[in-house]
């Protein structure tokens, strides 16, 4: 297993670098870059001439080393050692700063608001938007397993099929929609029940502890509903038909004909076996989550790595895109690695070995 | 699961026997599910509405036989001075004419005469066009055109005495055309004035374009498709099983070579590039510029994109919050203006313009679903914009389809370490965040390089492809060694015959059952991007971009009812999916 796990961390790497490299030519080739963003966003009103215009880009494409050929570049990203003019002096550098890319754990700094390192930022974020992930799957989870065995269990009824076309129904709502119905509905133009902006009110400094956390969980309602509700209703559906399949095979006749409780052959006996496909799923709702989080920060203005992505793209920060970028893919590869393990860990016939 | 097709032909054969093919099946069982003809019943309205939408919603009226006053009191009023400048130029002779000629200019003196002559005879052209067949100021305007072209004539001969005679007399005419063809006064209606007919015209028609009738044409013939099919079965075919199954292909080809032909046609006769702009057009149609004897427009008269300054974000006309004075102020709800804090003043009046054919201001229908900043109406855009969201649903399907279905397929009939590559590569590609991805590749690329829109809908085929190719593979694993199989090889057929023309057909269920789930997924996708704001190119709509008009929670009905079309039509295809799952296969049923 231990061997199996280790081949598999391996096997991120190129998968890792493909990604990245992909993704890096595709916001290089495109036409624009963040000098042209930069320059821009610098003037503001104020009409300066274009006097230093080409020298200001040609400033900044040097300091950034944007005018560097593109393969250097994303050695540059990859590290550890720093290929711009700042960089190792063993590749022509002043020798400023040695080392920096991805190997030495250093994104650069953030393209537009320079003095702000984007690994520091994009950790700060994280601290949102990881927590909020994480408790939307357990949510997610939690509700769907039970929803799914209960429909299972009473296949064919009306309330069986009352909750099936529901949860169908849920899957079809696009989560920025039912984030902003969600809003309409608690926040001040409906019941008023729920803040709606941000997760903290503007006066969260001042609270004591308690107060502090209650406010928190306030504000997170609306968002982890509207992060969960879709891989709620897709993974209890799959619950249903996992729990639907196992019920009908011969080992649970067996049980039901030894006497059985009805209890002991639903959870000793069938639920174990059902949840294969289920545990399965976590691979495919993470990376959902993470393109959900994008919407979701954006609808409850909540500064998390969504959000950051989102001003990246803005403003065509290209060590923004690719940290978060870098970011995503390992989530997605962890997840689909948890997953695999899980499936083992389930079932004992599956061997990686 | 099936059988190969190559039986559809042996059964033929046999007269009375009918035995049921794997679509008869399919039909069938389709046929008993209420919710799946709900569904498919629903998407056909949706799109409907979205083909139709120029001849439901449109500023531009479908007939239009108008009087524009102040096109043909221009040429009116201009005529005389075009005439003294064809007078002083006929007097002149071709050397003092070049020694008179403005600086720079390179006109010799015939063409000089020529264009004086076309812009005479253009407003006389115009002038004729707006006056009745018994009018007498036609004959003035003859004769008037007669001695023009007689005085130029002789100009061009060299003939300068007879011309200078000639264009006197034209003068005359002229100063008789002044007195006598002047257009009615239209700020005094009871003077008694000129009596004009109007110019009969279809600016409507003429900006449909020959694809939209393509589709206008065969959405008509697939939404009539059940009559014309009852009938073509029992007249002409005679209720024969075989016959039928042989002529669907046939019935599905005339569909679409009829749409074409539509299409062509139109193409080829009204072309329906016509640039009109409806606006202005519409503004000088209520100011009484232009003059409507006959206007026919569609049962909504507001165009997708014409703006209204005084209805910014007036909520739908239904609800009593949206009652508007005379001044433009808001007679109930929080936007009922107050006066400034230190001066007391209200703020400037701003007043609603209800222009020609619309609804009066405070009609219940005149905004059934609101307006957005710039007061565009809501309704108008939301049937405009299913255009977009829908289209683009379908396209990036039928990309991924084709993609998907091409590679799963050589990866399960040739198997070994082309299924080997193939599959890692899949595998490479579903690690990717795809709605991250998407909105990157969307985002990096400027919208007047490539229409954002075609740059979802290809990334969605690129990126989506990959849930198609794995069920296409399976499927192709598991028929691959099945006898049909063996004995189009046997018989020597390429692998390419074997793939598309015996294995495909079989395999086709289960992938055309993922196509109906990725619409709804591709209808996610844009919609979710055109929410952040990297869709369509303004002024054009999608139901995605319209959500993203306000985030204001005030602004109920922009995130309401775009919001709702977008859930009834995704819900819509994952019904009419589900159903076309058990249908195509059973087994799969939950």
């Amino acid at each position: 297993m231990l061997n199996y796990i280790v081949r598999r961390c391996l096997w991120m790497i190129p998968t890792l670098v493909g990604i990245t490299a992909f993704i890096f030519v595709v916001i290089h080739l495109a036409p624009g870059d963040p000098a042209t963003v930069m320059v821009g966003v610098a003037s503001g009103g104020e009409m300066q001439g274009d006097i230093d215009y080409e020298a200001r880009i040609e400033k900044f494409r040097a300091e950034h080393g944007l005018n560097k050929p593109l393969w250097v570049q994303y050695l540059d990203f990859l590290g550890p050692f720093n290929l711009k003019d700042s960089g190792h002096e063993w590749f022509g550098g002043t020798g400023e700063d040695n080392y920096s890319g991805v190997l030495a754990l250093d994104f650069g700094n953030e393209l537009q608001r320079k003095q702000v390192p984007v690994m520091e930022e994009l950790g700060r974020r994280l601290k949102v938007t990881v927590p909020l992930a994480l408790v939307s799957t357990l949510i997610t989870y939690l509700l769907a397993i039970p929803l799914g065995i209960f429909s299972a269990n009473r296949q064919g009824t009306l309330l069986d099929g009352v909750v099936t076309v529901k949860l169908f129904v849920l899957y079809s709502i696009p989560s920025f929609w039912a984030g902003l119905v969600l809003i309409l509905i608690f926040g001040k133009t409906g019941l008023d029940w729920l803040p709606v902006v941000g997760l903290h009110s503007p006066d969260a400094a001042e609270m004591g502890r308690g107060e502090w956390i209650w406010d928190l969980l306030l504000h997170c309602v609306l968002p982890v509903a509207t992060l969960s509700y879709g891989g709620l209703a897709y993974l209890s559906r799959q619950m249903r038909v996992g729990m639907i399949d196992v019920i009908r095979q011969d080992f649970i006749r067996t049980a039901r004909a030894k006497g059985l409780s009805e209890k002991s052959v639903v959870f000793k006996h069938a639920l174990r076996n059902s949840l294969i496909p289920v545990i399965t799923l976590f691979a495919s709702i993470l990376p959902i989550l993470i393109g959900g989080s994008i919407i979701v920060e954006y609808v409850f203005s909540i500064p998390g790595m969504g959000g950051y992505v989102y001003d990246g793209l803005l403003l065509r920060d290209y060590n923004v895109i690719m940290a978060t970028t870098t970011f995503s893919a390992i989530m997605t590869l962890v997840g689909i690695l948890l997953s695999d393990i899980a499936y083992a860990l389930v079932d004992p016939r599956i061997s990686y070995d | 699961m099936t059988e190969p097709r190559a039986t559809d032909q042996a059964a033929g054969g046999d007269a009375g026997g009918y035995s049921k093919d794997y679509w008869d099946q399919v039909f069938e069982q389709l046929g008993k599910r209420t919710l799946f003809k709900v569904a498919l019943a629903i998407l056909a309205v949706l799109y409907a509405s979205a083909i139709y939408a120029p001849l439901i919603a449109n500023d531009r009226p479908f007939v239009l036989e108008a009087i524009n006053y102040k096109e043909y009191g221009q040429a009116h009023r201009t005529l005389y001075p075009v005439t003294l400048g064809l007078n002083s130029l006929a007097k002149k002779s071709p050397e003092e004419y070049l020694e008179d000629r403005t600086e720079g200019s390179t006109q010799t003196f015939d063409e000089a005469l020529s264009a004086e002559l076309a812009a005479a005879s253009g407003r006389v052209e115009l002038m004729l066009s707006y006056l009745p067949e018994e009018a007498e100021g036609r004959a003035v305007l003859a004769e008037y055109m007669t001695k023009v072209e007689a005085g130029i004539a002789a100009a061009r001969a060299r003939d300068t005495e007879t011309a200078t005679a000639t264009m006197k007399e034209v003068k005359d005419v002229a100063k008789r055309i002044r007195a006598e063809l002047a257009p009615p006064d239209l700020d005094d209606p009871e003077a008694e004035g000129l009596e004009l007919i109007g110019q009969k015209s279809y600016p409507l028609w003429e900006s449909v374009s020959a694809w939209e009738i393509f589709f206008m044409v065969l959405w008509a013939l697939v939404l009539l498709w059940p009559l014309w099919n009852r009938a073509w079965n029992a007249l002409l075919l005679r209720g024969d099983r075989a016959r039928i199954r042989r002529h669907r292909r046939l019935k599905w080809a005339l569909v679409l070579g009829l749409s074409l032909l539509a299409a062509g046609g139109w193409k080829a006769t009204i072309d329906g590039s016509l640039n009109f702009a409806a606006a202005p057009y519409k503004a000088a149609l209520t100011s009484g510029e232009i003059v409507a004897t006959r206007a026919v427009f569609p049962p909504v008269t507001f165009g997708f994109a014409e703006t209204s300054s005084g209805e910014f974000f007036r909520p739908p006309t239904w609800s009593d919050k949206a009652e508007i004075d005379d001044e433009g102020y808001y007679v109930r709800g929080p936007r009922v203006p107050e006066p400034d804090v230190i001066t007391g003043i209200l703020p400037d009046p701003a007043p609603v313009e209800v222009r020609h054919g619309e609804p009066d201001r405070n009609a219940k229908w005149r905004r059934p679903l609101g307006t957005d900043s710039l007061g565009r109406d809501f309704l108008v855009r939301a049937l405009w914009g299913g255009r977009i969201s829908l289209s683009v649903g379908i396209l990036s399907a039928a990309i991924l389809l084709v993609i998907g279905t091409v590679v799963g397929a050589i990866a399960g009939y040739f198997g070994g370490w082309v299924d080997f590559l193939l599959s890692r590569f899949i595998e490479l590609l579903l690690c990717f965040p795809v709605f991250f991805l998407i909105l990157l590749v969307v985002s990096v690329v400027p919208p007047d390089f490539v229409p954002p829109i075609f740059l979802i809908v290809v990334v969605i085929g690129l990126i989506r492809w990959t849930g198609v190719a794995r069920l296409a593979r399976g499927e192709f694993l598991k028929l691959r060694e099945s006898e049909f199989v063996i004995a189009s090889e046997a018989l020597g057929l390429s692998p390419a015959r074997t793939i598309f023309r015996h294995i495909l057909p079989n395999a086709m269920g289960p992938v055309l059952v993922s196509g109906a789930f990725s619409v709804a997924a591709g209808i996610l996708t844009e919609s979710g991007l055109s929410f952040l704001g990297f869709g369509v190119n303004e002024p054009i709509p999608s139901w995605g971009a319209l959500v993203n008009e306000s985030r204001n929670p005030e602004h109920w009905w922009v995130i309401l009812f775009p919001g709702l079309l977008i859930f009834v039509t995704v819900s819509c295809y994952n019904l009419v999916g589900e159903a076309l799952r058990d249908a195509v296969d059973p087994r799969l049923k939950d």
